[in-house]
């Protein structure tokens, strides 16, 4: 899973700027969108993609 | 008369119809049937440089624009209203409206 | 509509005056992307910081009303008024005494129009009516000459989550807490220059139109227009909560991403204030017959601009792919120095956003055409090229003489 499968296009970029936010992770809105993202870190930021797209 | 309710799709989410009419309608004569139909209505005007707004509002339940859009007539839930009532009163709107 | 209020009336640059604190327009749209922009990072505490920016303002606009007598529960009485007013909802304070007690919302904008500007389905976990919170505990302590922190507030019921209406709990802190003094209007710059005479819009009278409008609370203390819920916001309620956000994120190395966020709030904002506006009968008959150009729907946005208290806004340069705004005591400039003193970068992130938005009507999305402002059409024109990114090349915050954003069409 890439950076771009999780965070597809500019509406995409927004939701990471959430995420980067929420899990305090500056580095992931340096990655490149085509970055192969390791299991730790998938489930890190797919689990705060869920929590960033709540009210 | 004829009319075709549609959702304003924009925002306020179910609180917003347009009923988009086959002919004009009379403000004043819409809001004395809806009177005469049980509702208790504030009315008031806005004027839009040469185009003039009615509005005629039953507190807390929901409010009637004519003139904001050519051939359209505005219906607005109250927020506070509930499902019951919100029933309630577009039947009874769409009752007057039908019967213009 | 029968409200007692405290003195409110217009100060220049299309700025109203509530008790001397600044008055803006603002959507449920912004107030919603806003706050979830502020409430991202669970450590920082800014929960608190919304409550009591909320708190500052009620207490500072009851506190200044010289007309509201000196019988608490008059004041109070003039705390629901302005609370409605201003588009809030209704709250009730029959149940608080000086110890503090229950403050009942029926009808709240924070807990019931969030949810009409978040995407359908989304689910809402926290409360979202810390402002509702905030300012009843800012009201209770003026209305009994407490200190601003007097009392805390407690959200028991928020109706974005229950539904039912919302319920805060006052109780009267052992010591107050410290709460920030409102700073009123700020700064005031006295010559301002006149709308471009490139434009075939007539400003004065557009202006004149717009206060022909009744855009006060509702009997039920809401303002259903232009196709959003508006609040006739406190200025300085924003500025606070933006600029602490700012501040805390200080050293994180995620400055720029706040930014980005705030700035993406106000572009929100702009899509659907300002493309409810742009596709409003209002519109239609007032400002549309004026137009003999695409500009000039550029202009004639501005112009309605100037009447939302965000400031005096001058188009300096406007092309299809570029549009440069002079903005002179844009609110959060103004906001700002009260609160901060001097800026050391661009702080106008609202204005950003705004005019990035407005040329993303014009230009990209073809408001003319009236096109459902929804949530498909906003994603749509989002990820299309050839959208407009704005940038600030001056700040009346850092000392320039005005706040300059300039929004480029990214090619």
């Amino acid at each position: 899973m890439t950076l771009e499968d999780l965070f597809p296009g500019r509406m995409g970029r927004v939701v990471l700027t959430r995420v980067a936010i929420r899990v305090r992770r500056p580095d992931v809105l340096k990655m490149a969108p085509t970055a192969h993202l390791d299991d730790k870190l998938a489930a890190l930021l797919t689990d705060a993609k869920t929590q960033v797209q709540k009210g | 008369m004829h009319f075709e309710a549609r959702p304003n799709k924009r925002c306020q989410k179910g609180l917003h119809l347009e009923y988009v009419v086959e002919a004009s309608v009379d403000a004043a004569t819409l809001f004395t049937q809806l009177e005469q139909q049980g509702a208790t209505l504030l009315r008031a005007e806005e004027q839009w440089g040469p185009r003039t707004l009615h509005r005629a509002v039953q507190q807390f339940r929901f409010e009637v624009r004519v003139g904001a859009q050519d051939g359209v007539v505005d219906f607005l839930h109250r927020a506070s209203a509930d499902d019951v009532q919100r029933r309630e009163d577009r039947a009874l709107f769409e009752h007057v409206l039908a019967q213009l | 509509m029968s409200r007692q209020l405290p003195p409110m009336g217009p100060s220049d640059h299309g700025r109203v005056l509530l008790a001397k604190e600044p008055l803006v327009f603002h959507c449920n749209y912004y107030n919603y992307y806003l706050q979830k922009t502020l409430l991202l990072d669970d450590e920082l505490g800014m929960e608190d910081v919304i409550t009591d920016a909320a708190c500052e303002v009620g207490y500072a606009v009851l506190r200044g009303a010289t007309n509201a007598g000196a019988d608490p529960q008059a004041r109070l009485q003039m705390a629901q008024d302005i609370f409605a007013q201003l588009g809030f909802g209704t709250i009730d304070f029959s149940a608080v005494d000086d110890n503090g007690g229950t403050v009942k919302v029926p009808v709240s904008h924070y807990g019931r129009c969030m949810t009409m500007a978040a995407p359908d389905g989304t689910e809402f976990e926290r409360p979202q009516n810390y402002f509702d919170a905030g300012f009843a505990a800012g009201a209770l302590a003026a209305a009994y000459e407490k200190d601003p922190g007097a009392y805390a507030a407690s959200i028991q019921v928020c109706q974005s989550k229950a539904g039912a209406p919302g319920e805060i709990q006052l109780s009267l802190r052992d010591a107050p807490k410290d709460i920030a003094t409102a700073c009123g209007q700020g700064h005031h710059t006295d010559d301002v220059p006149p709308p471009p005479a490139a434009s075939n819009i007539d400003e004065p009278a557009v202006l004149e139109a717009l206060a022909g409008l009744d855009l006060g609370g509702n009997e039920e203390g809401l303002i259903p227009r232009f196709g959003v819920m508006l609040t006739f916001h406190f200025a300085n309620f924003y500025n606070r909560i933006s600029f602490e956000l700012h501040r805390r994120m200080g050293g994180s190395g995620l400055e720029e991403a706040a930014e980005m966020l705030l700035v993406n709030a106000g572009y929100k904002c702009a899509f659907h204030t300002f493309g409810g506006i742009m596709t409003s009968g209002e519109w239609d008959a007032v400002v549309k017959p004026q137009i003999q150009s695409k500009e000039d729907w550029v202009h004639g946005m501005v112009a309605c601009v100037n009447a939302l208290g965000w400031g005096v806004w001058r188009v300096h340069e406007l092309t299809e792919d570029k549009l440069v705004v002079r903005i002179w005591d844009d609110y959060e400039s103004t906001g700002y120095t009260g609160m901060y003193g001097k800026a050391n970068t661009g702080i106008s992130f609202l204005a950003q956003g705004g005019v990035a938005g407005l040329m993303n009507l014009v230009y990209h999305a073809d408001v003319s055409q009236k096109p459902t402002l929804d949530e498909a059409f906003y994603e749509e024109i989002f990820e299309q090229a050839g959208g407009f990114e704005p940038r600030q090349t001056k700040c009346q915050a850092m000392g320039d003489a005005y706040t300059e954003i300039v929004a480029e069409r990214v090619k």
